[in-house]
């Protein structure tokens, strides 16, 4: 079964050059073998350059070091081009933080191979279960959105659940999907751009979480996104957060799924007792996202 | 081959001085079309087309000579050549080959094109530029005759400019999306029909293909690598497929056996045939291309028909708008066997843009062995006295691409944000300079800037500044940089092209006009008084040249060419 489907990983780093060597190593040792790893240096100013310097002769290691930070969005969008220029059959995508366990490849690709041999359909994308760190827990922030009829086709051969949306943490996407919906939007820089990617994936069938396919997700602590949380610290982040996700409610499912989006930040926000101040910047963001409307790039 | 040629040329007294460069086009001519082998006779007839731009070469068959033929200029010379070519059509051809004492193009071929925008019709020489880049100044040109109206474009020099970044930034994202990103395909399939005779059968032979030989380092660089070829045994030919210029022709006369201009003296139907036939006729093995599209569009006809040259190509530059040269050798990379690439970031766009293979690019920077430095013994510190001026070095063609109008936009900011005594100086000359002495005359300079000619000493005069500025909208790697290197200046310039390579990590600013002028007046501020940063800048540059001295193109292009 090796080698059926070139498969390209796509890891975005910053600045956390130990956890790429170990990401790195954990895709060595898969046992289903990569085509190509492609490693998006988001600008580090790290140790990540030195070391990256040594794929320079290396045919299966493209690095591709960028100007300037693009943001999780901005690295992903560049790597999955790269990939496709690499004549990649599947994009597998990750964070710099994720430990893919050896198998996880693999059992992707049999659940597609499975799925495009027993039903009409193929899936938009598939992602693995995000456990949190190298616990049992699953990891709040990476849980999938399922569709209402996700048990579908799950059967003792296949350990498969229909969803709508997932993060980039272990996604992987065929080729022929990301030819005909195009890249993730790099304008969004940073949040939401997955769900939003996956749910443009999935437009035509939902996608698959796999869940024997197992994957590490060492984030600092195990808590999901919600605006009760917004500080001075991380507003800057909630801020794209905000603006991404309003966005894509207004241009895609309108302006009712807008308004819900504002009122439940609110809401959220007003429970947090987050700051006045922050609110109303939080509140500019989801007003902005009415006219920010990012093209959609093509390969 | 050829059995027999005669050459009778008469010169007017004021053409006399030509008589040697017309009687070497003529030699390369009769070779020229041997190679074709178009017919059994050719006769070749010179006409003096004073608009180099306007005459073009035309080839009439058996005795098929239209009226009126010699109309546009006086017959100089004609040779008659009888070849021993089996495969010719003909039996006789004439050909019309337009002969210019001028090389330069004329100024009357750039008629300036209308333009709403005040400033470029006032400057003549912007306008020039405009017609490099005439969509994006257009675009520029309307959008600010919007808000500006009548008003002169100085009054808000930046907002043009930003403008002009923002376009470029859109040129950047569309690129992939307007120009071609994916290689051709090629399946490795080839025909066997030659049976030329070859004329240097147990010679090395390689051919160059050049774009031009007007001034340029690409241009320098092309000569280098020929110089390089010839000393490991090749016998080297050139082919031009630009008109131009052809400044550089006395230096390639010294090392190529022959210079074909084919723009010049062979019609563009029959370059494809000349491309095809050239590599068995000479027994050829090697094609170095430098930036030459003609080359580049008959690659897979070469290959398919002639599968022993090896092919290599040097490209320098993207340009923001498509591409450039290395996109189009990307396209046509699976009929490329080597890419030779002058900075990493070539590198990057190749392999990741393009999927280019990893082993087919070869990093090679534009270091000659006489530039070669040991960077150990290099002062690592700069020390000024207090009162000594700070001095800040300008040095490039004075175009849009060079952007002089900005850099005289940070003087001006500098001048009104330092109490230090700054001294300026700008070398170089082109189509805005008038632009740019209007622009230090109306923000009051003069006595702050000191012009010079681009034929100054500039090694000498970078020893003696303390800072290089490169204000540039685009480069690949300028050489400036790797002569302020030596010469222990320290540079600061715009993040494009592969300029990080070897700017100091602190020293690189962005291209946006406002950005850059705030950073660098800011960042200059600083070198002047902090004397550790100062120094630690100049160890970081130091330390990257040395970097770069390990992979210089010499020894990249002898693996190549010896196979």
């Amino acid at each position: 079964m090796k080698n059926m489907y070139k498969v390209s990983a796509v890891v975005v780093t910053y600045n956390r050059i130990n956890w790429l060597k170990k990401v790195y190593a954990s895709l060595l040792k898969q046992t289903y073998q990569l085509h190509k790893i492609v490693i998006i240096d988001n600008c580090s100013t790290d140790e990540t350059q030195n070391w990256t310097e040594e794929f320079d002769d290396n045919e299966d290691v493209l690095v591709y070091r960028t100007h300037k930070n693009l943001g999780g969005a901005g690295g992903f969008s560049k790597g999955i081009e790269i990939a496709m220029s690499h004549e990649s059959d599947f994009v597998w995508i990750m964070d710099d933080d994720c430990l893919a366990r050896p198998e996880a490849l693999n059992k992707l690709i049999y659940s597609w191979d499975w799925f495009r041999k027993n039903k009409e359909w193929v899936p938009g994308f598939l992602c693995s279960l995000v456990k949190f760190q190298d616990t049992d827990d699953i990891c709040e922030m990476n849980i999938p959105q399922t569709v209402w009829d996700w048990p579908r086709h799950v059967n003792e051969d296949f350990p498969g659940i229909l969803v709508k949306s997932c993060s980039f943490v272990s996604a992987l996407v065929p080729a022929e999907k990301i030819r005909q919906v195009g890249l993730p939007h790099s304008e969004y820089f940073i949040w939401f751009d997955d769900a939003e990617y996956t749910k443009r994936l999935s437009k035509d069938y939902p996608g698959l979480l796999v869940l024997d396919s197992v994957v590490e997700h060492h984030t600092p602590v195990n808590r999901g996104v919600n605006f009760s949380d917004v500080n001075n610290a991380n507003l800057w982040k909630f801020k794209y957060g905000a603006r991404n996700e309003a966005s894509y409610r207004y241009h895609t499912d309108g302006i009712a799924s807008w308004k819900d989006f504002v009122v439940r930040v609110n809401r959220q926000m007003h429970a947090g007792k987050v700051s006045f101040e922050n609110r109303l910047k939080i509140n500019e963001c989801m007003l902005k996202a009415i006219k920010f409307n990012p093209k959609i790039k093509y390969i | 081959m050829i059995l027999q040629q005669s050459v009778e040329m008469r010169l007017p007294s004021h053409l006399l001085d030509f008589e040697p460069k017309l009687r070497n086009k003529i030699e390369d001519d009769i070779l020229l079309y041997d190679i074709l082998a178009i017919a059994k006779n050719v006769v070749l007839l010179y006409f003096h087309e004073p608009n180099q731009t306007a005459g073009v070469p035309n080839i009439f068959y058996d005795n098929n000579i239209p009226d009126g033929f010699f109309t546009s200029g006086t017959i100089l010379a004609h040779a008659s050549c009888q070849y021993d070519n089996e495969q010719a059509t003909h039996s006789r051809v004439y050909v019309a080959i337009p002969f210019s004492e001028k090389e330069d193009v004329p100024s009357g071929a750039r008629v300036p094109r209308r333009t709403k925008l005040p400033g470029l019709k006032k400057y003549a020489g912007l306008v020039g530029e405009k017609l490099n880049q005439r969509e994006l100044f257009e675009k520029v040109s309307n959008k600010v005759h919007d808000k500006y109206g009548e008003q002169d474009i100085f009054d808000d020099l930046m907002a043009v400019e930003d403008k002009r970044q923002k376009v470029i930034d859109d040129y950047i994202s569309d690129r992939k999306n307007k120009h071609q990103h994916t290689p051709l395909f090629y399946n490795g399939l080839t025909v066997k029909n030659f049976s030329i005779k070859q004329i240097n059968e147990g010679d090395k032979t390689a051919v160059f293909a050049l774009h031009w030989l007007d001034y340029g380092g690409a241009e320098k660089f092309a000569i280098e690598s020929m110089k390089k070829a010839k000393e490991l045994g090749y016998k080297v030919y050139c082919i031009v497929d630009k008109r131009g210029n052809k400044a550089y022709e006395p230096a390639v006369r010294k090392i190529v056996e022959s210079i074909f201009y084919i723009a010049d003296s062979l019609p563009e139907e029959h370059w494809t045939r000349f491309y095809i036939n050239i590599f068995p006729y000479l027994g050829a093995h090697l094609l170095h291309i430098h930036h030459s599209i003609s080359a580049y569009q008959n690659l897979p006809k070469i290959k398919a028909l002639t599968t022993w040259p090896r092919v290599i190509d040097s490209t320098h530059i993207i340009e923001h708008q498509d591409g450039g040269y290395p996109r189009v050798s990307g396209v046509f990379s699976p009929y490329i066997d080597f890419h030779h690439t002058i900075s990493k970031e070539l590198n990057t766009y190749l392999f990741a843009e393009l999927g280019v293979p990893k082993s087919k690019i070869k990093l090679g920077y534009l270091i000659n062995q006489e530039d070669m430095i040991d960077t150990d013994n290099l002062p690592q510190d700069h020390t000024r006295s207090e009162k000594a001026p700070f001095n800040i070095l300008f040095v490039g063609r004075f175009v849009a691409q060079k952007r002089p109008y900005l850099f005289i936009e940070l003087v001006k900011q500098l001048s009104q944000n330092t109490d230090k005594e700054i001294n300026f100086t700008m070398v170089g000359s082109g189509p805005m300079e008038l632009m740019c002495k209007d622009l230090i005359n109306q923000y009051g300079l003069n006595d702050n800037i000191t012009l010079l000619s681009p034929d100054s000493d500039v090694e000498r005069l970078l020893s003696e500044n303390d800072l290089l500025v490169v204000s540039s909208e685009n480069e690949g790697l300028t050489l400036v940089a790797y002569e302020a290197v030596r010469n222990n200046c320290l540079a600061l310039s715009c993040d494009v092209g592969a300029q990080r390579d070897i700017i100091a990590e602190d020293l690189v600013v962005p291209r946006h006009p406002r950005p850059f002028i705030d950073e660098s007046v800011s960042l200059i501020n600083k070198l002047i008084n902090d004397d550790d940063f100062y120094n630690k800048c100049l160890q970081d540059q130091i330390s990257k040249y040395s970097k770069l001295q390990n992979k210089d193109w010499a020894e990249v292009l002898e693996d190549l060419y010896q196979f």
